[in-house]
């Protein structure tokens, strides 16, 4: 291939890979329209990166009292209870944000992850398998 | 006399001076260290939080700045004021110490327009502001027995300028003397001399060691009882903790039957404020007040507590500790006493109680009295207002329309958040101060047809058997059981109505067709299904049970309904988010959990038939209070001859459950409908209360069925009901469309609710 056209080929995939790149660190708008929302969310996040889980946990209840039937919100609470290893509560809280979730499939996939991580961190490997089987089908 | 006996008799007198000291030693200790230890808990509402979006009205964010004791006024230029100008607020917001943080000083301008915040922004920088918080309402303290209140300080907290004014002008050498200050007597001994009795000399030691002694003398023998006393805490104690009990212990007032002890609480309850906050011109008041509380109680004798607040100044400014030019400043200033004072014991006992209680299961009755913890509970203040009014005032409307004797009914009310099982109202009783039987969380009465949705919620776990169009028999029915006696259940008009569709049965609450499905189904599956639902109480396994002989209280009951409004997930309760230290030290968090304990699906199916018991039921009258479009659920409950008046449903946002009736279960006259349904719907129509859109489960689909037959019917029909279906169990027959000549038009109320979405 000639040099100006590998040199033009490779700008272009670079600047589609940042563009992608970019739109995934921030925090998807779809997750909520409510700025308090997305400003606890964020804190949230920031706590949960500093391992401060109390204090992530205490952001989401707060957003979720905002918003009760947001799936994303529950998702989040699970994570984190899956991070502080109370496997039981990730689960039950994964499978809350799964009733909310609607037809987000990209999240029922990594809520059916989760209760799959979830039940295998619980011993119950049947279960798990089923889960990861469910996510598969998102 | 002989020189050994002098010295013998002398020896004496030391050994009894040495055993009486020992004595007073004993007294000291014990004094002092419980002095130090009896500290209450003092317990907070939920705060309010604030956020673009948010549904509040201006008069719910009047009455949550009026529970905070914000002062009102045109131009808020320190903290705990606000003003208001038509629907824009100013208001600058208290510090706060939250378990999550503390929170700084804020001017808030919040615009509220149709019902809802519009616009949040920084007062100072007029930025926008995503979410705030205002500081917590105070909604009582978890006292000794005694009745006394305190609000304890540690010494960091204490502002160095109360601290000097106390110093200079009750015992400047406090530093230095040893509990006794010999100049300080000296002086004493001359006013003792010129005016024949004992005035001041006191340390502050000795000050606070009279506090130990339950009755005043002001005897030469108690003074030097004292003195001897305040010897022995210097010499047990430190000065800085004997400083502490001391701004913890002295009394500066009376509030009713309410003792004021300590600087913490008198700057709360005189200034509003917490000591921290306390401007030398309050500190200087308060320190006046030391000699004589009552007669310088500054909202009873204004004027001569300002001579002494002055007169106090006056001392700061000879001994140096303000300059001339603030001594000139300060005695200018008002005294800026709060209006009104703040309450001790709860106003609202009842929610209190549930509080006690679950702290009970935790920890220690003699931890939470002593360790002056910090409790955030979940109490929406403003909730909780509107629904003791409201219930006082249905109560004695409904007497009235039945012709009752006055204070013949009694009512509970329970309201808890949807998702997170916050409880936020507790209503004990139509005199909700007054702290009485807690009909809320201890008065188990028959719950009626209230039961009715466990028999259907277990006929609807099976979709192969039954759908919300499968057709009931409402016909007569007789049961018989060897043991019991014959048991026919009738209807409410006596009326039987032949074959009926499972939602209409539930909406109509008929008990025939309820009866034979729960007997069908047999009565542990549904007593199980109780269970599941979150009721943990022993059911009676007989059939009587069907038609709610079951005794539950209005607590337990919203158990079961936040069940079903959760979708299937058990949620415990809480009263309490967070436990503090007095330090500020977070203790326990009660975070939000669940337990799915049922699926969805046939949950899905049983909240969209309590829908329909308010559309086209036994709740209809609920649309006198509330909007059609926010597709509440609910279910009515009446008991045998009238005895109780149930209404347990939710909104997307609340479940609540009420209950009227009389103490001396005596007949009300009244249905659950007309009773206490009309409580619950006007209580919630004051709350914004918002839409229920239940999330569809994945194995549910929407079919458009005959409203006579329940089979599959074009969605154009002029005469069609919408309604949901576990995949799978709709009816697989087809029907025509039936003309529209005559007969029952039922609405589709369904496919309003679910073309929405």
């Amino acid at each position: 291939m000639p040099q100006h056209i590998r040199f033009f080929l490779s700008i272009i995939i670079l600047t589609s890979w940042l563009s992608a790149c970019t739109s995934t660190t921030m925090v998807s708008p779809r997750i909520s329209d409510n700025q308090a929302v997305l400003a606890l969310l964020h804190a949230s996040y920031d706590h949960s990166v500093a391992g401060d889980y109390a204090n992530a946990e205490v952001k989401l209840e707060r957003a979720l009292r905002i918003e009760p039937g947001n799936a994303d919100l529950w998702y989040e609470l699970a994570h984190i209870k899956f991070q502080q290893e109370q496997y039981s509560q990730a689960e039950s809280l994964a499978l809350r944000a799964n009733s909310f979730a609607g037809n987000k499939d990209f999240l029922r996939r990594d809520i059916w992850n989760l209760i799959g991580q979830a039940r295998g961190a619980q011993n119950n490997f049947n279960g798990a398998q089923e889960a990861y089987k469910k996510a598969r089908t998102y | 006399m002989t020189f050994k006996r002098i010295v013998f008799f002398f020896l004496l007198l030391l050994l009894a001076l040495v055993l009486y000291g020992v004595y007073l030693d004993y007294i000291v200790r014990q004094q002092f260290e419980g002095k130090r230890f009896e500290l209450p808990a003092r317990v907070y509402a939920r705060p309010l939080e604030l956020f673009v979006g948010m549904a509040l009205t201006p008069q719910q964010l009047r009455t949550e700045l009026e529970l905070l004791k914000y002062t009102s006024t045109p131009d808020p230029s320190t903290s705990g004021q606000y003003s208001q100008q038509n629907d824009v607020f100013l208001i600058y917001v208290r510090a706060f110490d939250f378990w999550d943080g503390a929170q700084e000083e804020q001017q808030l301008r919040i615009e509220i327009r149709g019902s809802a915040i519009a616009s949040l922004v920084d007062a100072e920088t007029n930025q926008g502001v995503d979410i705030a918080r205002l500081d917590p309402v105070g909604i009582g303290g978890i006292y000794p027995s005694k009745g006394e209140d305190r609000e304890l300080v540690r010494l960091e907290q204490v502002p160095e300028s109360l601290i000097n004014a106390l110093l200079a002008i009750e015992d400047h050498r406090f530093y230095s003397h040893h509990g006794v200050d010999p100049r300080a007597i000296l002086r004493a001994l001359t006013t003792l001399i010129g005016r024949g009795r004992i005035q001041g000399g006191s340390t502050i030691t000795q000050q606070l060691v009279k506090n130990f002694f339950l009755t005043p003398e002001r005897t030469l023998r108690r003074k030097l009882t004292e003195m001897l006393m305040a010897l022995l805490l210097e010499w047990r104690y430190s000065k800085n903790d004997i400083l502490e009990t001391y701004l913890n212990e002295v009394y500066l007032g009376q509030d009713r039957n309410r003792a004021i002890h300590g600087f913490g609480l008198a700057s709360q309850f005189y200034f509003n404020r917490s000591i921290e906050q306390l401007e030398l011109h309050q500190a200087a008041l308060l320190v006046g007040m030391l000699k004589g509380p009552v007669s310088y109680n500054p909202r009873q004798h204004a004027q001569r507590a300002l001579t002494r607040r002055n007169l106090v100044l006056a001392e700061l400014s000879r001994r140096g500790y303000i300059d001339k030019h603030q001594y000139d400043a300060l005695i200018q200033r008002s005294l800026d006493i709060s209006p009104k004072p703040n309450m001790g014991l709860s106003p609202y006992p009842a929610f209190m109680d549930l509080v006690v209680r679950q702290l009970r299961s935790d920890y220690d009755e003699d931890d939470l009295r002593t360790e002056g913890l910090r409790i955030f509970t979940t109490l929406d203040p403003i909730a909780q207002r509107a629904a003791e009014r409201t219930l006082t005032k249905r109560l004695g409307e409904l007497e009235q329309q039945h012709r009752l004797s006055a204070n013949t009914l009694e009512g509970a009310l329970v309201m808890i958040h949807s998702q997170s099982g916050e409880v936020n109202v507790v209503v004990g009783g139509r005199r909700p101060r007054f702290e009485g039987f807690n009909r809320a969380l201890d008065a188990a009465r028959q719950i009626g047809s209230l039961f009715k949705p466990a028999i259907y919620l277990t006929a609807l776990q099976q979709p192969e058997r039954y759908t919300l169009v499968t057709l009931l028999d409402d016909s007569e029915l007789l049961w018989q059981e060897p043991g019991i006696e014959d048991w026919q259940p009738s209807n409410y008009n006596n009326q039987y109505h032949g074959e009926v569709p499972l939602w209409l049965a539930l909406a109509k609450s008929y008990n025939v067709s309820a009866a034979r499905l729960g007997l069908d189904l047999g009565i542990q599956n549904i007593i199980e299904t109780a269970n599941k639902l979150g009721l943990e109480r022993n059911l009676s396994p007989y059939a009587s049970t069907l038609l709610g002989t079951a005794e539950l209280t209005p607590m337990e009951v919203a158990q079961m309904y936040h069940t079903i409004a959760s979708g299937g997930f058990r949620t415990p309760f809480r009263a309490i988010r967070a436990v503090m230290t007095i330090e500020g030290k977070p203790l326990k968090r009660y975070g939000l959990a669940v337990k799915q304990t049922l699926a969805p699906e046939p949950v899905y199916l049983l909240s969209a038939a309590l829908q329909g018991v308010v559309r086209e039921g036994t709740g209809k009258g609920l649309q006198h209070y509330l909007s059609p479009a926010l597709n509440v659920a609910g279910k009515t409950g009446t008991t045998d001859g009238l005895r109780d008046s149930w209404f347990a449903g939710f909104t997307g946002d609340r479940v609540a459950v009420v209950w009227v009736g009389s103490d001396h279960n005596q007949s009300t006259g009244f249905t659950g409908a007309a009773g206490a349904m009309t409580v619950w719907g006007e209580v919630l129509s004051q709350l914004n209360p918002r839409p229920l859109t239940l999330p569809q489960p994945e194995g549910i689909e929407i079919i458009s069925v005959d409203p006579l037959s329940g089979l599959r019917v074009d969605a154009n029909c002029q005469e069609v009901l919408t309604l949901p279906f576990v995949g799978g169990s709709a009816p697989k027959e087809s029907v025509r469309c039936t003309s529209v000549s005559g007969g029952n038009k039922i609405k589709n109320w369904f496919k309003r609710i679910f073309s929405g979405e």
